[in-house]
């Protein structure tokens, strides 16, 4: 097997699913955001990026944290040091398969 | 090859998110404007007037007096009016982020408009010196209306218009070198003005044209 065609076999399912990708590369580029936010950046509908981000949390890749803004909920997202990790793995595997 | 540039474009968003309501833009066109308030009370000789006899009276005491009493409480009340358009207007609407805190590349570019601001200053003191002070109003001219024509390039380019601002202001700054170049002071006063509104006036019309755009989210229903 060449090196580019075991890189690509060694990209991380989890992240490389493209909504997810798209997900994670937001979340990696900042501190904390909300639920809002990725819904406007992404244009995703509420249930596809709510199942996408229970797939991420699941994976322990995303922190979410449900809090309120007055009377208003808000949830908080953030992306763990594993999740962090994994992107930058994810990114330098990307780069050898490419 | 798409992917990865897809990606680049997402790890990019987020910086682009922090003026996606003109508040970054009116912030700078404040802290222009503060600094074109304390050059025109310097040339009045306002301190003059109010400052007790038994102060200091050298330039540099009133150049400090001027910076904490006029441009430091315009550059917080900037801040304070920024941190309120994010709360009330932003995060309702587009949602609420925070920013990564500054890492490797942002101390790297730091470094380098350090370098490149010392390069511009010993750029104009060698064009007064070896030419004339409508030289260096040149010099000036060229780096304030670059400054904004870099920031549209970069950070926002959705927004054909803002060519139109970056063309006058380059204009009006070439003329006021051409007319007023001949003493900087006379130079710098007027182009800072300008340079002030053109900021106020672009972050003002991005504000306008994002509230246009979008509409708050009563709550998000997940």
């Amino acid at each position: 097997m060449n090196r580019q065609v075991r890189a690509i076999s060694e990209l991380d399912r989890v992240i490389h699913e493209p909504a997810r990708l798209m997900l994670v590369a937001l979340l990696f580029a900042v501190e904390e955001c909300d639920f809002l936010y990725l819904l406007h950046e992404t244009e995703l509908n509420k249930g596809t990026l709510s199942s996408h981000l229970a797939r991420l949390e699941e994976a322990g890749y995303v922190s979410i944290d449900k809090t309120f803004r007055g009377k208003i909920p808000r949830t908080l997202l953030r992306l763990t040091p594993l999740g962090h990790e994994a992107f930058a793995i994810y990114r330098k595997t990307m780069g050898r398969a490419l | 090859m798409a992917q990865i540039d897809e990606l680049r474009d997402y790890l990019k968003r987020p910086r682009l998110y922090a003026n996606i309501d003109g508040t970054a833009e009116m912030s700078m066109g404040l802290m222009v404007l503060a600094f074109y308030l304390m050059h025109c009370l310097e040339r009045m000789n306002y301190l003059d007037h109010v400052l007790p006899a038994t102060w200091p009276q050298t330039k540099a005491f009133k150049g400090m007096l001027l910076l904490v009493l006029l441009v430091i409480p315009m550059l917080l009340a900037g801040r304070w009016a920024t941190k309120s358009i994010k709360k009330h207007i932003t995060y309702p609407r587009t949602g609420y982020v925070v920013q990564r805190k500054a890492g490797k590349s942002t101390v790297v570019v730091l470094l380098v408009v350090a370098l490149l601001s010392a390069g511009f200053a010993a750029l104009s003191a060698f064009a007064y010196r070896r030419y004339d002070a409508a030289a260096m109003s040149l010099i000036w001219a060229a780096v304030m209306a670059g400054s904004y024509s870099a920031f549209v390039f970069r950070l926002s380019r959705e927004h054909l218009w803002k060519l139109i601002i970056a063309a006058l202001m380059s204009a009006g700054l070439l003329l006021l070198a051409i007319t007023q170049g001949g003493s900087s002071a006379d130079f710098m006063g007027p182009a800072m003005l300008l340079v002030a509104l053109s900021w106020l006036a672009s972050g003002a019309l991005t504000l306008a044209i994002y509230v246009k755009r979008t509409h708050s989210a009563a709550c998000e229903a997940e």
